[in-house]
């Protein structure tokens, strides 16, 4: 089998997981990328020469749904090739607003979450989403970058109004004060749970993210948040996800879910080879086309 | 019937499918996407307007492209998912009209012909596509833009690199499309509702101007498509998914090409220049397909 991986950087985990089980796996930079229609036909060039025949394409990089690469995946797939996940899901998973609302649409447990979309509103939804602290949170961003904890009423006022002049609109979230550098993250590939973790900031941080120096655990697995993160990755139609979530007072909610998960840490934690299950994930896709 | 007609600008248009409402016996709010706000709190939605419940109404009608800027799609989404209210057109149709490159993506998937075009994510790659369409005048668009802003006319391989190059540092994504030389400043349109041809137009710049649809002055005249152009238009439009949609065509040497879909195009002067009430028809169509006569 023959799988790309589009990313900058040629990630080794998976690159090992794939060559392992006997396939080739090249990597191609998305940005190297361009599409051509001519006669009704569109063609997708890789450094200006055809992209490469392939059975799968492994999108490994969130960003690929914003900016000019957006056009890339719906192409591929128009072209009929299997991308994993699909475009559609990445597109909805990177936007944390859309993420939100759909789950909550299904009866999946989220924060009480709060948006206005211009100056207008901001006062009220603030007293609404309640509490001495607020999330403020932009629609889009990875690693925690966009994440700020702000002070309610006149913090959060101030920051969504100022980022909403800045054209950068955001989102109004309550506090989780008792999980509060936190967080635990499952695995989910295909409906089922690989492998979970709990990350936990070290030096104080309401973030608790491995790519800012969180540390990461194994975490004890519980069946109702199994069964939410499960959910939540068949909402959103991702095949491969990484489902956060917080322990509150009133249960588990839903943060976010990774499109691309990053799967080094917790590798390093679980002593899972997440790499050969999504790469045995494309394998049966592949087997019953 | 209730309809709430949401959009930034009260332009003519708008007043104008505003009255054909109340004409035909319905209620007609105006309201302003950046007035509006939503909480959720477990499985329960609350949308506002001005800080209130957000009226009740059977249908809404999106009208302007700052529904995506400001995020009031997602406002859309949920009174259609939790209030059931229909939105005309549908916000997943609109989001992809407002996209020039979305829209020709999903139409050549249909076998709808469209213009050569180009489409690069970095520098490298510029000249390659530049080559691939060949010719020495090209046109550079933006996926998002109306009245012709965000279309370049360049006319050597180079000034098209280097308008290209520009504005893919500033991230406007741009594309390229051949020019087709004999419609230069020439466009018609077909005002497609529910599957039909309503009414057509062709647009013609006055000034030697290259754009048919510039803001400062073009020519407008009635127009009767061919059967194939009528075709093209009904299957641009289904394709999408638009209820209404004005579909914008250049007549080549081999046929027409569909240049864009508007999802809430200008009316006015389509409806001047061909005696159809188009306003009218747009509210039938709602009280069609939302079942309310008044």
């Amino acid at each position: 089998m023959k799988i790309i991986l589009l990313d900058e950087e040629p990630q080794s985990r998976l690159i090992e997981a794939a060559q392992a089980r006997g396939h080739v796996i090249e990597t191609i930079d998305p940005s190297a990328c361009s599409i051509i229609v001519k006669d009704g036909c569109f063609e997708v060039f890789y450094n200006n020469a055809p992209f490469p025949q392939c059975d799968a394409v492994l999108p490994r990089k969130s960003t690929l749904c914003l900016k000019g690469t957006c056009y890339l995946l719906p192409q591929l797939e128009a072209q009929n090739v299997l991308c994993v996940n699909s475009s559609q899901s990445m597109k909805i998973a990177n936007n944390k607003l859309h993420t939100l609302l759909l789950l909550a649409l299904h009866d999946i447990p989220i924060p009480q979450t709060g948006f206005s979309c211009a100056q207008t509103g901001i006062k009220k939804i603030i007293s609404m989403v309640g509490g001495d602290k607020q999330i403020t949170k932009t629609l889009w961003g990875t690693w925690g970058i966009g994440t700020i904890l702000t002070d309610a009423p006149h913090g959060t006022y101030s920051m969504v109004e100022t980022l909403q002049t800045t054209e950068t609109n955001c989102l109004i979230q309550e506090y989780i004060k008792e999980f509060s550098g936190k967080s635990i993250r499952y695995i989910v590939i295909d409906s089922k749970i690989i492998a979970s973790a709990e990350y936990e900031s070290i030096d104080g941080n309401f973030k608790s993210n491995f790519s800012i120096g969180g540390s990461v655990c194994k975490a004890e697995q519980k069946k109702v948040e199994e069964d939410i993160s499960i959910k939540a990755a068949q909402i959103l139609g991702l095949a491969i996800a990484g489902v956060d979530l917080v322990r509150s007072k009133d249960g588990p909610k839903v943060l976010e879910v990774n499109t691309c998960p990053g799967i080094e840490g917790m590798e390093l934690a679980t002593g899972i080879n997440i790499g050969t299950a999504m790469i045995k994930h494309i394998e049966r896709i592949i087997g019953e086309k | 019937m209730k309809i709430v007609l949401f959009s930034e600008s009260e332009k003519e248009s708008n007043k104008e499918i505003i009255e054909a409402g109340k004409k035909r016996g319905h209620t007609v709010t105006f309201v302003r996407p950046s007035d509006c706000s939503f909480f959720v709190k477990k499985n329960t939605f609350e949308v506002f307007h001005k800080n209130r419940t957000f009226p009740q109404c059977d249908a809404i009608l999106p009208r302007n492209s700052f529904i995506e800027k400001l995020n009031a799609h997602f406002l859309l989404l949920i009174l259609e998912n939790v209030m059931y209210v229909k939105c005309f057109n549908t916000i997943e149709s609109i989001l992809i009209a407002r996209d020039k490159i979305k829209t020709l993506q999903i139409l050549v998937s249909n076998n709808i012909p469209i213009l050569k075009t180009g489409l690069s994510f970095s520098e490298n790659n510029i000249k390659h596509i530049i080559e691939q369409i060949g010719e020495n005048q090209q046109m550079i668009k933006l996926p998002i833009g109306s009245m012709g802003v965000g279309t370049i006319l360049t006319n050597t391989p180079h000034e098209t690199h280097s308008i290209f190059e520009i504005l893919q540092q500033l991230e406007k994504n741009p594309f390229i499309q051949e020019c087709s030389t004999e419609s230069l400043g020439k466009s018609i349109r077909c005002v497609v509702i529910n599957n039909k041809v309503v009414a057509s137009v062709k647009f013609e710049a006055n000034n030697g101007d290259f754009r048919y649809n510039n803001a400062d002055g073009n020519n407008i005249s009635s127009y009767i498509p061919t059967k194939q152009e009528r075709a093209i238009a009904i299957k641009s439009a289904q394709a999408i998914g638009l209820d209404f949609t004005a579909v914008d065509m250049v007549r080549s040497q081999s046929g027409p090409k569909v240049l864009e879909l508007n999802s809430s195009s200008a009316i006015i002067r389509t409806m001047e220049a061909t005696g159809i009430d188009i306003a009218d028809l747009m509210i039938q169509h709602i009280e069609k397909k939302v079942g309310k006569k008044s």
